[in-house]
């Protein structure tokens, strides 16, 4: 067998080589993608999405969601179906099983060496018939379901990939040789070695992902590896799974016991200075509250649930409102520390010290180790000769308040290899880097390429065509399908133009001869009978593009699969070909041709918001040459940036903004100040914006997209005594007094500090997410002019997620002394003339704790700027806190609800400045690849209306997710935006007469699929 | 600006004083037309009639126990387009609350419209009723003299629709005026109650005084809700436990010959053509060979469960119970009683009532995050 050849880019060399398949690198890959950036994206492992392709479930629907991250504009370029069985976009070449082995060149112009790992199992050849898994007599554990179940050495990596092929497990495999000799396709090769293949790319993104925590070598850690009954967080998720090792039934993997109460410890190898992990991995709390709140759901109530915590983490948007309702599901969080985790008989007891100081003592079923993530050691050593810097914990390191610049130029990095991360910070992230590396390109002169325009020719008056392609590569197994008779069959319908048997469709030869042959024919629709339509989709559908065809008016049977399923029975598997024949060409009559609608994009994007977020997305957008229109509605620009003066991780944010303006005007965005939007009217692409200027004059602004970063504004507090004493401050109000160096000294020996005030609370269940920094780097800077400080910090839960423990442990060792309370058992302020005392009853001393402050910090909460006027004006949504509300909260986090338009920053939720600094540049690229491109082309499979039947009831207008359909009043119809429809079918439910309906999904059409379908085979009956 | 009114009658004569009622909401210019049940001289049933003059007002007879077909159509034709003529439309419960459903719908508005409901103590089959009151020239005077007095009505072996048995909406809500008739003693009289800004404003604009509700109202509509519970209950567990399976259902359907006078009689059937008399239903010949190949046999109509099965889906969480589609059915299917038993299970489902209430938004019309959970969720 020929060793495999370097990449196959049909179009071109990639601009961009993507290391690391996992949701951030595909978020960067499928981003430099949809703007016309050819993408090489590679992964190690032999499938791609990284550890989500194990999660089935995911907060906060307790749904995959994983496909939103697909295209929506031109999404005819990508797979249109679950990401997490297959992904393709025809400016992605994905190569999994490859490692980046060298680096050469220049920022602009690198050389990397790519090491392609031998699969030894050709997944062309492969058609996943599963005779190599009955011979092959080693049997190791599955790292897919992490050692609770079992697989061969010759086996599947990820069970719900499309197409489903083989891989040789080289470090197990004895080589026998018995699966090659079972292999009826010789797609199998034992002696095959791994082969290099050198590119030539622009940038390079780095989106290698994190390593989980493997208690297994600490035998101390509450019995993890000898005790069966104590698992991990991620072998638990695979329990819960319908694929895993129990079918997703709650019962014990080793035994089968009914799950009837289950823990989970966090922060295991997490928080942890022992074991040289002082830092938080982000993620576990959620997750653990996920797996609870699933199982409470799973056992209707019936499995007790219970969760070991230090402090319960639930810091992004919408987390604290998940841990409410978790607690609401029955859901138990449990503060301690757990003193031991020991079997007694075949469960498992767990001591600890309740809140109280009393030692409990429980018995569960099962205990589930929230084992934290770690950094991704393995490229450290290719990094560093790269210039790109890792730190002590082995993260990358990146440049300034930057979320993704690495020290070298062309090399950029997202997700968790900078640190641990969710799904939604990664993919923010991913894009973040997707826009810098663009932004890098263009500056080297190399620029997307503009699409293809659409060539389809008008098909709309002629009668169906239809020519059948059948395949027969597959022939020489059993059982085997009778070709002739099936194309006799097929060949005397009226619709059928020709019937063609070809020997292996997939080759390119074989394609372009029957462009060739079928272009002076009447064909116009186009029938394939092949093997995985999912592996040769795209070559299929270039052989469609080639006739002039569009998408609906091709369909590929696979008729392999169930061929290899029925059995052996000649007669039955050509019968069953027959029927899906017979669906398809059933579908493909009834379709109508529509050309496509072209929209031309208006190429300006309009930003609302002057702080950082908003400044930071009109340079990202300026940057790649389009017009930026910048509004603020101040007088001048920074926003609350103006007001932070220093971050705990000593970066300057004064310098962020100079720096900033100055980008501002070199990259010529037209700032107005003084200025609100009154109204946005149109669609993506086509907006028109009415402004309010200075002294009430008006002007309109057309913009293709529109970049929504209003920001928020700290809360007023109305407790503790605030505006009574000029000793009580807001945290805020104290960093400005010590910048300005208005505190005297002496007044700096004792400070109180009182966290989640105004946050997590009845009015605003959400955590501010940045106070807790905020009162780090506070603590730091009074230690720095005293330090004999003595700082209390009185804190609910510490949310010090990720790098920033390092902050926290650094702030006890210097002897910050931090005080847990709980919402219900507030601490109480005392005014003795301007003097404040703390009084604090604490329930593990048993005595009440009196300080006398000299000055009292209170921790604000932030809350979003504005009424919602601005909302109602743009058309968006807003969350009942009042903050801008995302289409999808991990899926996709920065484009709003109304297509085109974007978010960033705190009107998001409460953030950082480096997160906000992220999510702009996630915006800006997201508002790119609209602004790429000339025209919209509008998808095939959209709704249209029937006005002859339509009542104009407008039911379909109220059920329309996306805003696409209402009412034209002069001409009494209802008309569907073709840009803003997503073709989900909700008007063609909500219809009763049939007038919404979904094109390529007529009623007729599905109705006489649905009837072919259910009809009895029988030898020579014809076709519908 | 009048709450609750009464107007006297003579003894037997009060279908007199609800005809001058209606008189002087046109003479007093607070409606320009009225839509009200009216028999024609030559016609036994009152038919819902648009009267623009006064004097074709004698002719109106909203009390007879009959309602012909369901009026909410009718006031759908007359406001679905912007006429901005001040209309009053007289109607029963059962006709009121598919009409609220209809405005919904877009198909017709409340813009200049002044409702005026009628308590409902139920109505008998067209057929019925043209038998009775052939028999008893005063019939629908003994009738509600015979309801108050909790005797049978007059006219053995004849009974009141199914549907109005199990009807718990005898009285009109959501209406800017409503006709009192439980409660109150008919032979003297009848009462009026403004329950809107607009009905109150038009019972003080026609110079009526106010009055006192009698006391024993409350209890009177009551003792009738629990009669009605208790038939609806019984009624609807009958149907439930006989289509409880496909085979079931079937054998309740096997007399239909899809004529579709159910879909043409029901009130909230608004689609401008219904998809079964489009081209998607159009079968090719071949196609019926090929079905009846399949079982041995084709049972010709063809389609008519799934027309059934179709029409629940789309209006089941509209249905008001008004019975109409059992009244038409010319082979006896107890349609109604059927499409009952579902609504009320898919009306609970979305805490909908239909007619309840103008604001309230149709279950196809809004989408919750949290709602059906229990389907939507992971397992």
């Amino acid at each position: 067998m020929a060793v495999k050849e370097g990449p196959r880019m049909g179009k071109g060399e990639p601009s961009v080589l993507v290391v690391g398949a996992g949701v951030g690198g595909i978020r960067a890959a499928l981003d430099l993608a949809e703007m016309g950036y050819r993408v090489l994206l590679i992964d190690s492992s032999p499938a791609i999405g990284g550890i989500l392709s194990q999660l089935d479930y995911q907060f906060p629907n307790n749904h995959c969601g994983m496909c939103r991250m697909l295209p929506i504009i031109g999404r005819e370029s990508a797979s249109e179906f679950c990401m997490r069985k297959a992904l393709f976009h025809d400016n992605i070449e994905i190569l999994p099983f490859t490692e980046m082995k060298a680096v050469s060149g220049e920022p602009g112009a690198f050389q990397v060496l790519l090491v392609r790992k031998a699969r030894q199992v050709d997944t062309e050849r492969c058609i996943g018939c599963g005779k190599c898994v009955e011979v092959c007599p080693v049997t190791v554990p599955d790292e897919f379901n992490l050692g609770l179940s079992f697989r061969k050495a010759v086996y599947r990596p990820v069970p719900q990939n499309l197409p489903n092929t083989y891989l040789i497990d080289r470090d197990h495999c004895t080589k026998c040789g018995q699966c090659m000799l079972q292999c009826p396709t010789q797609a199998i090769d034992l002696f095959l070695i791994d082969s290099q293949v050198s590119v030539e790319v622009g940038a390079i993104i780095l989106a290698g992902g994190s390593s989980l925590f493997d208690p297994a070598p600490f035998q101390d850690l509450y019995g993890y590896g000898t005790n069966p009954h104590v698992v991990t967080s991620l072998q638990f998720e695979r329990i819960l799974s319908s694929l895993g090792p129990t079918e997703g039934r709650l019962i014990r993997p080793a035994d089968g016991k009914p799950l009837e109460k289950v823990a989970w410890l966090q922060c295991v190898g997490s928080r942890n200075l022992h074991l040289g992990r002082d830092f938080c991995s982000s993620v576990c709390c959620m997750f653990a509250l996920k797996e609870a709140v699933l199982v409470r759901e799973a056992s209707l109530g019936g499995t007790d649930t219970a969760v070991f915590y230090m402090d319960m983490r639930t810091y992004g948007k919408g987390f604290y409102r998940y841990q409410l309702e978790a607690q609401k599901k029955g859901v138990r969080l449990i503060r301690c520390r757990v003193h031991s985790c020991v079997p007694v008989d075949d469960r498992i007891s767990i001591r600890y010290v309740d809140e109280q100081g009393e030692i409990q003592e429980e018995l569960f079923d099962l205990v589930v180790l929230s084992t934290g993530q770690g950094s991704q050691g393995e490229l450290k050593g290719l990094l560093e000769t790269m210039g790109v810097e890792v730190d002590d914990l082995g993260f990358v390191g990146t440049k300034g308040f930057s979320p993704v610049l690495t020290q070298n130029p062309g090399v950029f990095v997202c997700g968790s290899m900078t640190g641990l991360k969710d799904i939604s910070e990664t993919l923010v992230q991913g894009s973040a880097a997707a826009n810098e590396a663009a932004i890098f390109l263009a500056s080297k002169g190399r620029l997307p390429a503009r699409g293809d325009k659409v060539q389809e020719k008008d098909l709309s008056r002629e009668m169906p065509k239809v020519t059948m392609v059948l395949c027969r590569c597959a022939e020489s197994t059993e059982p085997r399908i009778d070709w002739d008779l099936l194309a006799q069959r097929f060949r005397s319908q009226t619709s059928v133009e020709k019937v063609i048997q070809v020997d292996r469709l997939c080759s390119d030869e074989t394609l372009d001869d029957l462009a060739r042959e079928l272009a002076p024919t009447a064909t116009n629709r186009l029938l394939l009978g092949a093997c995985l339509p999912h592996l040769y989709g795209r070559k299929f559908h270039d052989l469609a593009t080639r006739l002039g065809l569009g998408p609906l008016l091709m369909e590929v049977v696979d008729l392999h699969t169930s061929r290899l399923q029925l059995g052996s029975d000649s007669n039955q598997v050509t019968r069953q070909a027959q029927l899906l024949l017979e669906r398809a060409y059933t579908r493909l009559k009834s379709v109508r041709p529509t050309p496509p609608v072209s929209v031309p994009v208006e190429q300006r994007a309009l930003v609302i918001g002057g702080g950082i977020g908003g400044m930071t997305a009109a340079v990202a957008i300026a940057r790649m040459g389009h017009q930026v229109t910048l509004v603020e509605r101040t007088d001048k620009l920074g926003g609350r940036l103006r007001q932070i003066h220093y971050t705990v991780d000593g970066l300057d944010p004064h310098r962020l903004l100079s720096d900033t303006l100055r980008q501002l005007e070199e990259a010529r965005v037209q700032v107005l100040t003084n200025t609100e939007v009154v109204e946005t009217r149109g669609s993506v692409g086509r907006f028109e914006s009415l402004l309010r200027g200075n002294g009430g004059s008006y002007t309109t602004v057309k913009h293709g997209v529109t970049i929504v970063a209003t920001g928020a504004v700290a809360v007023r507090p109305q407790e503790f005594s605030y505006g009574k004493s000029p000793r009580i401050l807001t945290q805020e109000e104290f960093e400005e007094a010590l910048a300005q160096f208005k505190i005297p000294k002496e007044q700096l020996k004792v400070v109180v500090m009182i966290q989640c005030v105004g946050s997590r609370d009845e009015q605003r269940p959400y955590c501010s997410r940045v106070c807790c920094s905020s009162a780090l780097k506070n603590a730091f800077k009074v230690l720095e002019w005293n330090k004999d400080a003595r700082i209390y910090v009185f804190y609910r839960d510490m949310m010090t997620y990720g790098s920033l423990e390092g902050y926290y442990t650094k702030a006890r060792s210097q002897g910050v002394r931090f005080i847990q309370y709980r919402k219900d058992r507030e601490p109480e302020v005392l005014l003795d003339g301007e003097i404040p005392t703390v009084r604090f009853q604490d329930p593990v001393l048993g005595r009440e704790v009196s300080i006398k402050a000299d000055i009292l910090v209170l921790s604000t909460g932030m809350v979003p700027q504005g009424s919602g006027e601005l909302a109602r004006a743009l058309g968006l949504e807003r969350n009942g806190d009042g903050f801008f509300v995302e289409a999808d909260p991990k899926w996709r986090p920065v484009e709003c609800t109304r297509d085109g338009f974007f978010l960033c920053g705190t009107a998001h939720s409460p953030r950082s400045i480096k997160e906000t600094i992220a999510q702009a540049q996630a915006a800006a690229q997201k508002a790119l690849t609209v602004l790429t491109r000339e025209v919209i082309v509008s998808p095939r499979v959209i709704a249209e209306v029937k006005s002859s039947l339509c009542t104009l009831c407008q039911l379909c207008v109220a059920a329309c997710p996306y805003g696409a359909r209402w009412v034209d009043e002069e001409e009494e119809r209802i008309v569907v935006d073709p840009l803003a429809c997503r073709g989900c079918g909700s008007c063609a439910t909500a219809c009763p007469s049939g007038a919404a309906f979904v094109r390529g999904l007529e009623e007729k059409g599905l109705m006489k699929e649905i009837q072919v379908s259910l009809e009895p085979l029988q030898d020579g009956v014809g076709s519908a | 600006m009048v709450d609750y009114a009464r107007i006297e009658a003579e003894e037997g004569q009060v279908l007199e004083a609800v005809r001058d009622f209606f008189v002087s909401l046109l003479d007093k210019g607070v409606v320009e037309a009225i839509m009200v049940p009216t028999r024609l001289p030559y016609k036994g049933l009152p038919m819902q009639t648009l009267v623009v003059d006064p004097a074709r007002i004698r002719w109106a007879d909203p009390l007879a126990p009959v309602v012909p077909t369901n009026g909410a159509r009718f006031a759908s034709q007359l406001t679905r387009d912007e006429t901005g003529k001040r209309l009053a439309l007289v109607m029963r419960p059962c006709e009121i609350r598919p009409f609220v459903e209809l405005v919904k719908l877009k198909q017709a508005r409340v813009d200049n419209t002044l409702l005026i409901g009628l308590e409902c103590l139920g109505r008998y089959e067209n057929s019925d009723f043209l038998a009775l009151d052939q028999k008893d020239p005063s019939f629908s005077v003994n009738f509600y003299r015979a309801m108050k007095e909790g005797r049978n009505p007059p006219g053995d072996g004849f009974e009141l629709a199914e549907a109005c048995k199990a009807c718990e909406h005898p009285v009109p809500e959501g209406v800017d005026i409503r006709i009192c008739l439980i409660g109150e003693d008919l032979e003297r009289g009848l009462a009026l109650e403004g329950l809107t800004e607009r009905g109150k404003e038009a019972l003080g604009t026609l110079g009526l005084s106010e009055a006192h509700k009698p006391p024993e109202r409350e209890g009177a509509i009551g003792a009738l809700l629990e009669q009605r519970i208790s038939f609806r209950d019984k009624w609807l567990e009958e149907i439930s436990r006989r289509t409880s399976d496909l085979g079931g259902l079937m054998e309740v359907l096997a007399n239909c010959i899809n004529c579709y006078n159910c879909r043409v009689a029901c009130p909230v059937c608004y689609c401008r053509e219904c998809v079964f008399v489009t081209d998607t239903f159009q079968h090719d010949s071949e196609q019926f060979f090929r079905w009846a190949r399949k079982k041995g046999s084709l049972r010709m109509p063809t389609d008519t469960v799934f027309y059934h099965l179709t029409r629940m889906q789309h209006m089941s969480t509209l249905c008001v119970g008004c019975g109409q589609c059992s009244s038409v059915c010319p082979s006896e299917i107890p349609v109604s009683q059927l499409f009952r038993s579902i609504a009320m299970r898919t009306q609970a489902l979305f805490s909908y009532e239909p007619g309840r209430d103008l604001a309230e938004p149709q279950p196809l019309a809004v989408f919750y995050d949290n709602e059906f959970q229990e389907i939507a969720s992971s397992k």
